[in-house]
């Protein structure tokens, strides 16, 4: 039975601290402020914590680390956490996973006896025959799959996550005696530290360490048992002023240049180190063995953790399984807090005994040489164990234990010094994994590289840390004789078929060699197959078993057998967490008038990232007062780019289809642009606005890329050109209908007769005193005069020329109201009415290319497209009355194919009927060609090709 | 006792064709070769394991609603064959046909749904716009109120598309390979090429050089490496991208979600995680790392869509090479100045799906010496002549 101590033989104990109760499934529960939630469960004999993945079997605590799935809980309605590294919280709401209805009781349970029934990777040889059946078994297995529930109401979606930055000389990871060293060494080389520990406390394994210092580069520590010592340590470091102490933070990957990423709360760090220093020890080895996924089969450290941090005995009866010294300490930490250790079986056999070893024996603890574990016995938890020889032979000895402690050593934590780079390899010497080789400026240290006495760790880290503050070369480590722990059969084979490699994804031997055997040799294939080190742990706990077993089964060369890099993140990280609060979405864009155009409950139209008006009224409303008075537009989100300079000319006529020579000043002129390939992409106006300074204006999505694109060209082939962009400097307002000169002339120094200012022109003046450039130019049909000026007086010349239009009822319009507008006139937009695959030709904009100039974007590809000839024509259509106008988008059919597609359709409240753009074979695009249009619903209407605009075919107004 | 899905078997002096890149192109190409035509000395070289490439690393997801007629036509024989294709390989492939979005969130992305919605209905594939409201009844997670950033207009619904097991699909067709008397090579690696007037001959590799009657290059990502080794330049450039996959919950999402302005899709496997990617990385690179940045704009945009996942926790990210085209669309082709090979490429980040009609055709090829119309439009050299087939909306974000 567990049980909390009050005392302990051979440490002092910590503070408990204040006590709490939470809820673990319903049941209010109590335990500690110092406690995290499994020591608080194991205190309250919670045995049995979840479920496994696959053969729901029973599984308990096993590492403490927040590696194992064993102990995965919901908390507060967030699914999947550690219950091994989550501090305990006054009235939390803790939750076990994948189990119905009860972890003691799962019914789920039966699949320990049908899955094994079934063939090896039965999920790949079933189901598929006959074809019907795998949709309904499907449907079952979702029902039963996954392991915590997504909290569908997101009650957590109000937490506030923020970024943080840290940008330390140097960053320790890890705050155990080596990290300690490390961040020592580096403040007295007067730098800047940041020190960051995953769990609530500095100090690491050597909280729980009884042995006594020696041969530490801090002398006055030598002789003071190490739990103490590495307190004394912590107090020296504690007022460093350039030290900051991170913990409960865990960096959950490491990039390049030194970018740590780390998770503290609901903060994201993002850190930025000159030197990176890895300290992250290593925790017990994973053991393979009959049973070896039972409750009551726990790692060494697990049970010093639990005792001497939080005061647990987890059970009374123990018997320890060792290979080293290490296995008699945790037998001591046990005698100690008053169990009852029935024995430490160590395989090895003639050894020099080692300190705690003497200890055990003058405590009178039974110790049996040359043997080890060969199975576990129990049904739901240990009841019982056998032992004899390591290599599975000769079953010697049971004992009728209810604790089975694993202390075989250790595997280093390599995660975050392979994060991607680094294939870890086999060190033989020590008979552990290593990753050699950092890359520059990141450093590491400590048992990480093999088990060493505290003095040794916290030399290696000092050593390490000097280094890292210097910039010099990573320093090579060392271990002695005596230090080096070896490394027991990664199975012990004596029968049985519960021999788990993988408890994440419930993987057993017998199914690894299976697979091994169906052809799966290769153990990368093989990973995949089985999804050994797949699950939560992500090869934490299982990845040194599955390289020394995939050796073993297929034969091949250690190196070969290897899995690959280690892949972020370290730790499960939420998208909360990583998203932020800042979330990395593009901006709002606003145009300086948006506040006005909310004053007159404007209806915003998102466009790219700008927001612009809809409309404001209705859009028929708005048409009809744009056709028969003056209406105006915020049209500010249009890109303006001013060019100048010696060869400002010589690169329009490289950018842009067009020849420009002949533009006069005051001149204006449609171009459209043509990408490399001959495809249409863009279009709008270019205005000679004085002497050698140009003016383009480019649509709203796409004037970054145009801006981009002319960069990049100027650097490629530089010329001599000076190009301004104008977009957020400039507002612009279009004035529009046909009385527009009227309501002007009064307000402007700019003669707007017909005969000084015509149309496709532009002049410069001043309207309220406000400077502005005007260019007649009419994407609306009507006379328009389009007003560039400073985008500080973008709001006043707005509500200026509302106050002054009053008397002729002039109001504003939106973008909407335009498109309608602009659809009567049979002005394309492009990305609107072309797209990936249209050419100017066949849009019939082929008028604005001059192809006889040397050379310019897309031209060779225009020619292609030229000699092609036309296959397809976008033409103006117009709907018989009455009809139901069809979406955007929908296909023209003939004969059942879809020959053509509609790209804008809208009903003209100018003509009161449906009209539109479509894009038609050659063929067909003729005028008063009947054509059929099939809409969203399958529902089929007439069209007629029109000749011209629907509207002003002749631009009398427009001209006027 | 369990029969061996393949053999490792000793490297013969010459095959009759040797396939480059043990990733499901080119072990379905061989398969069709042994099925189809019944050439079956026939060898299969991987430098890794079969399966290391993207084939491997992809996100699995299956569907033919594209935007071109070509398009359309060659990706719906890949999605026939995948329906039966478990079936046929005796091995369950776990294609579950969930169903597929595409959201568009943007009056301009609605009205291109709405134009494949349209030509895929009159090439007889089932596709259809939905509105928010009928997003919302088959999606109640999502959210379809005016708070995201961009909201959502409306969709693109692909009832037949979804996601499919993979590494089942190549371990399937390798073990049908293998049964056919086709040779596979895993840790084999060519190095170079032989030529011999103008003719492909044979390869050189890590194990000793190998005489073929046709060379056929399926390495994907690879591909502009392998082919200037004979001379001929692709209009290829590699490209990272990137995937990662949550823990395991309890399955709640039984479709696969797209979003291209967003650039994130999602879907939740049968075995409860949700595995998600985005766009290509946007510089040309080799390397198959993942990056920060992808993680936190992945989360960002994620929970625009779904607010519910938060607490939804990233277990691992990676990522894969992807050989990416100007228009999109892949690469099938014999070429005119080098005999004897074939190159199959292109397939960026969208041609796991494509893989069985890949096969099917090249093998085809490969048997008759001609191009199958189906992929005449697939020609290395369109680039050059101006016959591009324009898949950059439909094929993108939308893999
Ligand atoms: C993250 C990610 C997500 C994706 N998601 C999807 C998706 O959802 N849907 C979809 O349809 N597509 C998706 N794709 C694209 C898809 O994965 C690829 O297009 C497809 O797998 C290509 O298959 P392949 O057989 O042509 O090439 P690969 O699978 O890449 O195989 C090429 C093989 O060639 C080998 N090779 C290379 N050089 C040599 C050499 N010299 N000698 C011997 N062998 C060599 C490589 O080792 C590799 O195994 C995704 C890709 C990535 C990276």
């Amino acid at each position: 039975m567990a049980r909390r101590i009050q005392a302990h033989r051979y440490l002092t104990l910590p503070e408990r601290g204040r006590e709490i109760s939470f809820k673990y499934n319903g049941k209010t529960l109590t335990g500690y402020e110092t406690d995290t939630i499994a020591s608080a469960l194991m205190a309250e004999e919670v045995k049995i914590t979840s479920r496994s993945f696959k053969y729901h079997r029973p599984r308990g605590q096993f590492d403490a680390e927040g590696h194992g799935p064993e102990v995965l809980v919901t908390v507060d309605d967030e699914p999947n956490l550690w219950a091994d590294l989550i501090p305990l919280r006054d009235g939390m709401e803790v939750k076990s996973q994948n189990t119905w209805p009860s972890p003691e009781f799962d019914i789920a349970a039966v699949n320990q006896v049908t899955v094994p029934m079934l063939p090896n990777g039965f999920y790949y040889k079933m189901f598929h025959k006959p074809k019907w059946v795998w949709p309904l078994a499907e449907a079952q297995i979702r029902k039963v799959a996954g392991l915590g529930k997504i909290d569908i109401k997101g009650r957590h979606n109000k937490r506030r996550y923020e970024k943080r930055y840290r940008f330390p000389d140097v960053c320790v990871i890890g705050g155990g005696p080596a990290g300690l060293g490390a961040a020592l060494a580096a403040l007295e080389e007067g730098k800047q530290v940041l020190l960051i520990e995953n769990r609530a406390e500095l100090g690491g394994h050597s909280l729980f360490d009884l042995s006594p210092v020696s041969g530490s580069p801090v002398s006055e520590l030598n002789g003071q048992p190490a739990y103490q010592a590495v307190q004394t340590l912590i107090e020296e470091l504690a007022d460093s002023p350039n030290l900051e102490v991170m913990v409960n933070t865990t960096v959950f990957a490491l990039y390049e240049d030194n970018l740590v990423a780390a998770q503290c709360g609901s903060d994201m760090f993002k850190i930025r180190a000159e030197s990176v220093v890895l300290c992250p020890g290593a925790t017990d080895r994973l053991l393979v063995f009959e049973n070896n996924d039972l409750p009551g089969v726990i790692s060494a450290r697990a049970v010093e953790r639990s005792i001497a941090r939080h005061g647990v005995l987890p059970d009374e009866d123990a018997v320890v399984v060792t290979t080293h010294d290490g296995g008699y300490h945790t037998a001591m930490m046990l005698h100690g807090a008053g169990a009852k250790v029935m024995a430490v079986v160590d395989s090895r056999t003639g050894n020099t005994p080692g300190h705690f070893e003497n200890q055990a024996r003058e405590a009178g603890i039974e110790i049996h040489k040359g043997h080890t574990v060969h199975r576990a016995r129990g049904g739901r938890f240990v009841t019982g164990m056998d032992v004899g020889s390591p290599t599975g032979s000769d079953t010697t000895r049971s004992f009728n234990c209810d604790l089975l402690v694993l202390a075989v050593g250790f595997k280093p934590t390599l995660n975050l010094l392979s994060m991607g780079r680094k294939t870890p390899v086999w060190n033989i010497e020590r008979g552990i994994l290593q990753v050699n080789e950092l890359p520059e400026h990141i450093y590491s240290a400590g048992e990480v590289h093999g088990n060493a006495s505290f003095g040794r760790l916290l030399e290696e880290g000092s050593t390490a840390g000097k280094a890292a503050a210097q910039g010099a070369a990573n320093p090579a480590t060392s271990r002695t004789a005596e230090e080096i722990i070896a490394a027991l059969p990664a199975d012990i084979e004596c029968g049985g078929k519960n021999h788990f490699i993988c408890k994440c994804m419930d993987v057993t031997r017998n199914e690894a060699q299976a697979s091994i055997g169906e052809g799966y040799d290769q153990v990368e294939s093989l990973k995949r197959y089985t999804s050994m080190g797949m699950g939560p742990c992500q090869g934490k706990s299982c990845h040194e078993a599955i390289a020394r077993l995939a050796a073993i089964d297929t034969g091949l060369s250690p190196e070969e057998a290897m899995p690959t890099t280690m892949r972020p993140p370290f730790m499960p990280t939420t998208f909360g967490i990583l998203a932020g609060r800042a979330p990395h979405l593009g901006p709002i864009r606003r145009t300086a008038m948006h506040h006005a155009h909310i004053d007159r409950n404007v209806k915003f139209l998102d466009a790219g990232q700008w927001k612009r008006p809809e409309y404001y009224t209705t859009p028929e409303e708005e048409v009809k007062h744009v056709r028969t008075k003056i209406g105006m537009i915020d049209v500010s989100t249009l890109g303006k780019i001013e060019l100048s300079g010696p060869d400002a000319l010589d690169f329009l006529h490289f950018l842009l289809p067009g020849k420009f020579r002949k533009l006069a000043v005051g001149k204006t002129r449609y171009s459209m642009m043509i990408a490399e390939d001959g495809i249409l992409f863009e279009d709008g106006t270019l205005s000679h606005v004085s002497e050698g300074r140009y003016y383009l204006s480019t649509t709203t999505g796409n004037q970054d890329a145009i801006m981009s694109m002319m960069m990049w060209w100027l650097t490629v082939e530089p010329r001599d050109v000076q190009v301004k962009n104008l977009s957020g400097a400039n507002a612009a307002i279009n004035v529009t209908g046909s009385g527009t000169r009227e309501f002007l002339q009064p307000l402007t120094d700019v003669d707007l007769s017909n005969e000084a200012f015509p149309y496709m022109a532009c002049r410069e003046g001043s309207i309220a005193g406000v400077p502005v450039v005007m260019f007649r130019i009419g994407f609306t049909g009507e006379l328009g005069y389009e007003i560039h000026y400073p985008a500080e007086y973008g709001e006043s010349l707005w509500n200026h020329l509302l106050e002054e239009g009053k008397s002729q009822d002039v109001k504003p319009f939106g973008v909407e109201t335009q498109r309608i507008l602009r659809l009567e006139k049979g002005h394309l937009i492009p990305g609107t009415d072309t797209d990936a695959l249209s050419n100017p030709y066949e849009a019939g904009v082929g008028f604005t290319i001059k192809d006889d100039k040397p050379d310019f974007l897309g031209k060779a590809f225009l020619k292609d497209f030229k000699d092609r000839g036309i296959k397809n024509r976008l033409v103006p259509y117009v709907l018989d009355k009455g009809v139901v106008i069809p979406e955007d988008g929908v296909a023209v059919i003939e004969q059942g194919k879809a020959v053509g597609r509609v790209t804008s359709s809208r009903t003209s409240p100018t003509l009161e009927q449906g009209i539109g753009l479509v894009w038609l074979p050659d063929g067909m695009a003729k005028t008063n060609q009947r054509f059929t249009i099939r809409n969203r619903k399958g529902v089929d209407t007439n069209a007629i090709v029109i000749d011209h605009a629907s509207y002003d075919p002749h631009g009398e107004r427009l001209k006027s | 006792m369990t029969q061996r899905m393949w053999h490792n078997k000793e490297i013969k002096d010459r095959y009759d064709v040797v396939i480059i890149g043990g990733g499901a192109h080119g072990l379905a190409t061989a398969y069709y070769l042994a099925v189809n035509h019944g050439i079956t000395n026939v060898a299969v070289l991987e430098q890794k394991f079969i399966g290391y490439g993207g084939s491997g690393r992809n996100t699995a997801i299956l569907r033919s609603n594209y935007r071109t007629e070509e398009g359309i036509k060659f990706y719906d024989q890949a999605l026939k064959l995948y329906e039966d294709l478990a079936q046929d390989l005796d091995f369950n492939l776990m294609f579950s046909q969930m169903g597929h979005f595409t959201l568009a969130h943007s009056t301009a992305s609605m009205q291109a749904q709405t134009t494949r919605a349209a030509y895929n209905q009159a090439c007889g594939v089932d596709s259809y716009v939905l509105e928010p409201k009928e997003i919302k009844e088959m999606l109640p997670e999502i959210d379809i109120t005016d708070h995201p950033r961009y909201p959502i207009h409306g969709a693109l619904y692909h009832p037949p598309g979804g996601i499919i097991r993979h590494d089942a699909v190549v371990w399937a067709y390798a073990r049908a390979c293998d049964r056919a008397g086709i040779h596979i090579h895993q840790l084999t690696k060519m190095e170079d090429i032989i030529m011999t007037d103008g003719k492909v001959t044979g390869v050189v590799t890590n194990r000793g050089k190998i005489n073929c009657g046709m060379l056929v290059s399926c390495v994907a990502g690879w591909s502009s490496g392998i082919c200037e080794q004979v001379g001929v330049k692709l209009a290829l450039v590699t490209h990272p991208l990137q995937a990662l996959v949550t823990t395991a919950y309890k399955p709640w999402l039984h479709h696969v979600v797209v979003s291209s302005t967003l650039h994130i899709y999602l879907s939740q496997t049968d075995r409860g995680e949700l595995v998600c990617g985005n766009g290509i990385d946007h510089y040309p690179h080799y390397g198959m790392r993942s990056t920060l940045s992808f993680l936190e704009g992945y989360a960002a945009h994620v929970l625009e869509l779904f607010p519910i996942l938060h607490n939804v926790s990233v277990q691992r990210a990676w990522a894969g090479l992807c050989d990416m085209t100007p228009d999109y669309s892949p690469i099938i082709s014999l070429i005119d100045e080098v005999q004897n090979f074939i190159v199959n490429c292109g397939w960026g980040t969208w041609g796991f799906k494509a893989s069985p009609a890949s096969g099917w055709n090249t093998a085809e090829m490969v048997a008759t010496g001609r191009t199958p119309a189906l992929i005449e439009p697939f020609r290395h050299d369109r680039y050059i002549k101006n016959r591009l087939v324009g898949e950059k909306a439909a094929a993108s974000v939308g893999n």
